[in-house]
């Protein structure tokens, strides 16, 4: 009682209200209101606005960085304190944020000019060419360098010829990817066959499948096997890209050697106008039950091409023999054209295990090419897996290599995902793995309205002009109205 | 509180300066909407990162006669001695000061409206701009009553608060400048900074509490000026 009577003086003391008090009150407050945003700062409620989902990791990020049984590094090399608000890269420390957030991620920001040697210590043989402001994903042993081109997607300016500016950002796909890569075990290496007028990953036809394939966590390299006494021990798959010319018998005695010690090839072989037969390739798809048709498929049920064109067609998909059922849905759309048919041969070779891959409607025709060929109407595989058991070697013979061509996954966006993830999910296979990262380009949402040059005038017109007007002139009014009262 | 607001506001009105801000303003937006308009483009962001900007010298004419009036005509002892309180007084001219600025807020919405009756599509981002701007708002009319707490003329008024309000602003410009812990704490400060990560389109729980807090906190140092005054005038 005694003591509240004590307190309430102390309270009525003018002194002490509105003196010196007065100072330690204000400055509580202004220590209340810093304490409040630093604990504020730690809440990490933040939503993401944006229409494309930029500043957001999905889920597919989500469950590999869950899964992680390895730490992982992920090293900015640049000064977060000296990043102006409007770079993107403070898009990038958003999005990093997030990835920080999972137990075995650590993001960490090192200026290079400070912490001279970091660099090389980080890569002392300098194969990896690290510069500033790029990203280093360490996990052990293993690192890989994401540079600003890897995190998004540039277009050249209309005005000038030496600037651009950012359209999309893959930067979640290089972090999740580099994740993946960093923490994987062993890096399988895919070998791209060259001297036969195949794609290449670098120059022509399948750069995005080169891109795609490297994010997942797979080497790549080219062999002329003209060139080589042997296929590389290194090497997981063997890829030959649409070739317009035979492989000789020495380059199928490769093959068929790197087949018997349980590796994998892929074969992907459009129908085309050439008279080349592939006598010695065929020969060696025998070997796995395995025939490529002389024709051009092309399909007449509605359903299975795409409006207009009956040769761009969309194959029917067996899942199962790939992949993990949770992503089939997404092939429902893989467009392919200039396809021809794989046959499987009637031959009885208990040894391999045959699956289709890719089929026709039952109204298909296929086209013949060769030239005393008739067409033949009914369902064809377009795509075959085959196991060797003898030797664990796999094999994949697609009728179809355009499907992934740069042209196509530009021209039909819209099919990109599928055809990517048939091709991903076909390599894994063949590498006996079934899991796949792809994650889209986030494509900022650009707002464009339609308007016409006198609709933009009007708009100028009422906005610039009439709208301002109308209020000033209001206030033109009061002022006089007030000045005469 | 509500009394004192609605008394200020309708003085506002009656005086020629609500018309001449809110027109000038407008016609700052609809230049700067017309260029990308007539192109083609429907994005109201990069318009609304700039009306950020345009308040910097709105807000301090908007709100430098609200208390330095008072002091200067002599008023301000009749509302100290009122028995409305001074939290309530102080508050009410906020919110009238505030009313203003959503006045011009509401108004503007009429740009992206144009820009959907075009085509364009009114996003979720740029309504958590627009979240950010009201927050950003908030807080520049606070330090705007604070500086008009603080003097009996409004020119020194509006010029303490515009340089206030510059320095917050720039604070974060500078940030990328200096680096270290210099830099991370004038980004900290920076108002420019904050609203930022609103205009990029990001919605983060620390930043409305930043703004929110930072309202109140003028808000309190304006009731604190004065009251301190009071006791010091006995």
């Amino acid at each position: 009682m005694k003591k509240e009577s004590v307190f309430k003086k102390l309270l009525a003391n003018r002194r002490l209200r509105y003196g010196s008090s007065a100072i330690v009150i204000m400055a509580s407050v202004v220590v209340l209101f810093i304490v409040l945003n630093l604990i504020g700062g730690l809440v990490p409620f933040q939503w993401d606005l944006t229409p494309e989902g930029r500043y957001s990791i999905g889920e597919q990020t989500e469950e590999i960085l869950e899964a992680l049984d390895k730490d992982v590094t992920i090293y900015g090399l640049f000064d977060p304190t000296k990043v102006e608000s409007s770079s993107e890269y403070i898009g990038l420390m958003d999005l990093l944020e997030k990835y920080d957030r999972y137990e075995r991620v650590n993001v960490e920001y090192v200026d290079p000019s400070k912490n001279l040697g970091f660099i090389s210590n980080l890569d002392p043989d300098q194969i990896l060419n690290i510069g500033l402001k790029d990203f280093v994903v360490v996990s052990g042993n293993t690192k890989k360098v994401i540079k600003y081109y890897d995190m998004f997607v540039s277009m050249a300016s209309e005005y000038s010829s030496f600037s651009s500016f950012d359209v999309g950002s893959k930067a979640e796909m290089a972090f999740t990817s580099a994740v993946f890569y960093a923490t994987r075990d062993e890096v399988p290496k895919i070998y791209l066959t060259t001297g036969h007028g195949e794609y290449d990953f670098v120059d022509s036809g399948y750069i995005t499948v080169g891109e795609v394939i490297s994010v997942n966590g797979f080497d790549y390299e080219k062999i002329d096997l003209e060139l080589q006494p042997s296929i590389p021990d290194d090497a997981s798959i063997i890829l030959i890209a649409n070739p317009t010319s035979d492989f000789s018998e020495e380059e199928i005695s490769l093959l068929s050697g790197f087949m018997e010690k349980g590796n994998s090839i892929m074969v992907a072989l459009d129908s085309n106008d050439s008279p080349e037969e592939y006598k010695n390739l065929q020969g060696f798809l025998a070997g796995y039950n395995l025939e490529y048709g002389y024709d051009k498929i092309r399909e007449t049920n509605d359903n299975y091409h795409i409006s207009g064109n009956q040769y761009m067609i969309f194959p029917g998909l067996y899942t199962k023999t790939l992949l993990n059922n949770n992503i089939k849905d997404v092939f429902t759309k893989m467009l392919a054209d200039n396809v021809r048919s794989v046959a499987v041969l009637r031959k009885t070779n208990s040894f391999l295990e045959i699956n289709p891959l890719l089929i026709t409607s039952e109204s298909a025709v296929a086209e013949s090419t060769a030239s005393a060929g008739s067409n033949q109407i009914g369902a064809k595989f377009l795509g075959v897996a085959v196991e060797d058991l003898r030797f664990g070697s796999r094999i994949i013979a697609l009728g179809t290599a355009d499907f992934v061509q740069d042209q196509r996954l530009i021209y039909y966006k819209q099919y990109e995902e599928s055809a990517i993830r048939f091709m991903l999910n076909s390599l894994k296979w063949l590498e006996g793995d079934t899991d796949d990262i792809f994650i889209e380009t986030k494509d900022y949402f650009i707002n464009l309205v339609d308007v016409t040059a006198r609709q933009a005038n009007t708009v100028s017109i009422l906005v610039i002009y009439v709208m301002p007007g109308i209020i000033l002139l209001a206030g033109l009014a009061v002022y006089l109205r007030r000045r005469n009262l | 509180m509500f009394t004192v607001a609605k008394k200020e506001i309708a003085t506002y009105f009656k005086s020629p300066i609500a018309y001449i801000l809110i027109g000038l303003f407008l016609l700052m937006i609809s230049i700067l909407f017309w260029t990308p308009f007539s192109a083609g483009s429907g994005d109201f962001m990069i318009v609304l990162e700039n009306m950020g900007f345009f308040l910097i010298f709105l807000v301090p004419i908007l709100t430098m006669r609200i208390l330095a009036e008072d002091r200067k005509n002599g008023t301000e002892v009749l509302l100290l001695t009122s028995p409305t309180s001074l939290t309530k007084i102080v508050i009410g001219k906020f919110i009238a000061m505030y009313f203003v600025f959503l006045v011009i807020t509401v108004i503007s919405l009429i740009y992206p409206l144009i820009m959907v009756r075009f085509g364009g599509v009114f996003t979720v981002q740029l309504a958590g701009g627009y979240l950010g701007f009201l927050l950003l708002g908030a807080s520049f009319v606070a330090v705007g009553v604070f500086a008009s707490a603080l003097t009996e003329n409004q020119v020194i008024s509006a010029i303490i608060s515009f340089v206030a309000l510059l320095v917050m602003w720039m604070a974060g410009a500078f940030s990328a400048e200096v680096g270290g812990f210099l830099g991370t704490l004038l980004s900290w400060i920076s108002l420019l900074s904050r609203y930022d990560i609103f205009t990029r389109g990001i919605l983060g729980l620390p930043e409305i509490i930043y703004f929110l807090s930072f309202t109140t906190l003028f808000i309190f140092l304006t009731i604190r000026v004065i009251e301190r005054r009071r006791w010091i005038q006995g």
